[in-house]
């Protein structure tokens, strides 16, 4: 089987010759650059195989030598950067978004410093700059870039996400705590901001869709829902305000391509898992399942007939601070307990932090390409 | 209305998250000429305290313990303010300066602890994010605090948790105050190694590890 095959037939929940694997497929399941710096420098390939940054930030798919020595079975591509805007770093170290988010340099991270809609009212929202998804610059020569990876590699292709979901992206350009705070205390202002997320998202996807759909095998949304501990908002909230919405923009992109339809949901959301595959979710990454209630064993059996499990290779307490026996532990535990059937794809649970030793890389990817096979 | 169903009026109100309606109805308390703290135990208090049990209990989430210390908060100012003009103030029931630690800028679980600490009567000095140890240090000193709690979302600044409770060593404050510390990657077990006094699941455990540190609750 290559890859695309592989990856196929898990995705189709039927049992390929291994576990397809994700290295760099994603926004959220590729490397930081400081970790994937110590990775070069320990395999001594430093200076031959540079990564590319994912939209200027922090976060790096690999080169494609790399990918393929860690048996990626996936490449990545994305909607790209509106005419007329750029991402540029001010003279007080920040940048503004083309949703108007102001982002600063803390740590390892780029992190939100200026929420545009803090203040906003109902509205302000009609008055707000939004993007424009119609603007040319997003699909120009996309469709030939990616008809080109489709006949230059065996990999099958997914389209990363545009932006970051109804719910999170309302957080990103509201505030944390003043959105859910509107969530519960002013519904009129909450749903009209989403409504009008959901109709940018909407256009950005059916173009996206149009220039690509039959191109791509797996098409991407983000849109964190949990905490460590359980979802941000009670199951109740999000089937009465978040759910609808989300099923709009899935519809549309549905319409529009047959790839198969990956959402990135962190933390504890079991109790929404259901929801997610009324509305025709078919992957969901990544299973933390660090987090409350999110047992692989559980999910498996609960969902595993219905949706396609991503990730699950937790680099909150294994990959990151545990030993590179431990990941060999836990990557040969999660293939046992997700891999029957089918229906799953090994990766991480987010992109490998800055803390990762390359050992435990090297550990998690040789693990899978070691433990993934099936019987055949 | 006797005072009994004024308290669960208030109480009521704080439940609700109506931050209008919990002054209003505070309000009129002590328009009634009830005591400014009894409306604060027996009222607000109440509602907060069945507030977290909602939570506890998984009936509420994020966005309603916002909204309902929203209105706790909005309750005691009121209140606060009658004490105040009677010549007395409450106590606050411990002091608190809290922060994200150092090179971490993630404040919704901070935020949401410090709100629900204000709520439960705690006097909070939040020091925002990307706290560097040697703020934590001067902010001690100077408000001498109960309890710094220590905030961290990533497993790459949990680390400068512990650099901070080094720091609050270092500088021989340590033994005069408690530290909790708290967020998704952080664990029980991580507490005790760095030596933290308690770890925080969540915003309401916090509240509570807060309550037993300076001893007794709320009242």
């Amino acid at each position: 089987m290559n890859s695309r095959e592989r990856a196929l037939a898990a995705l189709n929940h039927r049992e390929p010759d291994r576990v397809p694997i994700d290295f760099g497929g994603t926004k959220v399941t590729s490397i930081t650059r400081p970790a994937y710096e110590r990775l070069l420098e320990y395999l001594q390939v430093r200076g031959t195989d540079q990564g590319m940054s994912i939209d200027g930030g922090e976060a790096f798919v690999p080169s494609e030598r790399i990918q393929r020595f860690l048996g990626a079975d996936f490449r990545r591509t994305s909607l790209q950067a509106p005419d007329g805007y750029k991402r540029v770093i001010q003279a007080d170290g920040t940048y503004v978004d083309e949703w108007g988010i102001r982002r600063k340099k803390v740590g390892f991270y780029w992190e939100i410093c200026e929420f545009p809609l803090a203040k906003a009212t109902v509205d302000d929202l009609e008055r707000y700059p939004w993007p424009d998804p119609a603007n040319p610059g997003r699909v120009r020569g996309l469709r030939d870039k990616v008809k080109a990876l489709r006949e230059n590699t065996d990999c099958a292709i997914i389209a990363d996400g545009a932006a970051s979901g109804v719910f999170l992206h309302a957080c990103r350009m509201r505030g944390f705590e003043q959105f859910l705070r509107d969530l519960a205390a002013d519904k009129r202002f909450a749903n009209a901001f989403m409504d009008r997320l959901v109709e940018v998202y909407i256009g950005l996807y059916e173009a996206y869709m149009t220039a690509v759909g039959d191109y791509v095998d797996v098409v991407c949304f983000a849109d964190d829902l949990g905490t460590q501990e359980r979802t941000f908002v009670s199951p109740r909230m999000y089937r009465e305000m978040i759910k609808p919405r989300q099923k709009q923009v899935f519809d549309a992109i549905k319409s529009r391509t047959r790839a198969k339809l990956f959402i990135h949901c962190d933390g504890a959301i079991a109790p929404i898992i259901r929801d997610f595959i009324e509305i025709g979710v078919d992957v969901l990454d990544p299973v933390q399942t660090s987090a409350a209630g999110m047992d692989p064993l559980y999910l498996k059996n609960e969902f595993g007939k219905d949706i396609v499990f991503w990730g699950g290779i937790d680099i909150q307490k294994v990959v990151s601070t545990g030993t590179a026996a431990d990941v060999e532990t836990e990557v040969r535990r999660i293939i046992e307990v997700l891999g029957p059937g089918g229906g799953y794809v090994l990766g991480a649970t987010h992109n490998l932090q800055a803390d990762t030793p390359p050992e435990n890389i090297l550990a998690l990817y040789n693990s899978a390409l070691k433990y993934g096979w099936y019987q055949a | 209305m006797d005072k009994t169903e004024i308290y669960a009026t208030i109480a009521r109100h704080v439940i609700d998250g109506d931050s209008n309606a919990t002054v209003d109805s505070c309000l009129k308390a002590l328009d009634a000429g009830l005591e400014p703290l009894e409306i604060i135990n027996d009222g607000l208090s109440a509602g907060i305290n069945k507030v977290g049990e909602l939570f506890g209990a998984g009936e509420y989430f994020l966005p309603e313990l916002i909204v309902s210390a929203d209105a706790m908060k909005a309750g005691a100012a009121v209140v606060n303010d009658a004490l105040l003009a009677q010549g007395k103030a409450k106590e606050p029931v411990g002091k608190v300066v809290i922060g994200s630690v150092k090179d971490d800028e993630h404040d919704i679980g901070k935020n949401i602890v410090a709100s629900l600490l204000t709520a439960h009567g705690f006097l909070v000095t939040d020091l925002g994010t990307n706290v560097p140890q040697s703020v934590f240090v001067e902010k001690a000193r100077e408000m001498k605090p109960d309890i710094v709690g220590l905030s961290a979302l990533l497993t790459t600044t949990m680390p400068n948790q512990k650099s901070t409770i080094e720091a609050l060593e270092e500088a021989g404050l340590r033994r005069s105050l408690k530290v909790i510390i708290g967020g998704a990657p952080v664990t029980a077990k991580w507490a005790e190694s760095i030596g933290a006094d308690a770890y925080a699941r969540d915003a309401v455990d916090a509240v509570e590890k807060a309550k037993s540190l300076v001893g007794g609750d709320s009242r």
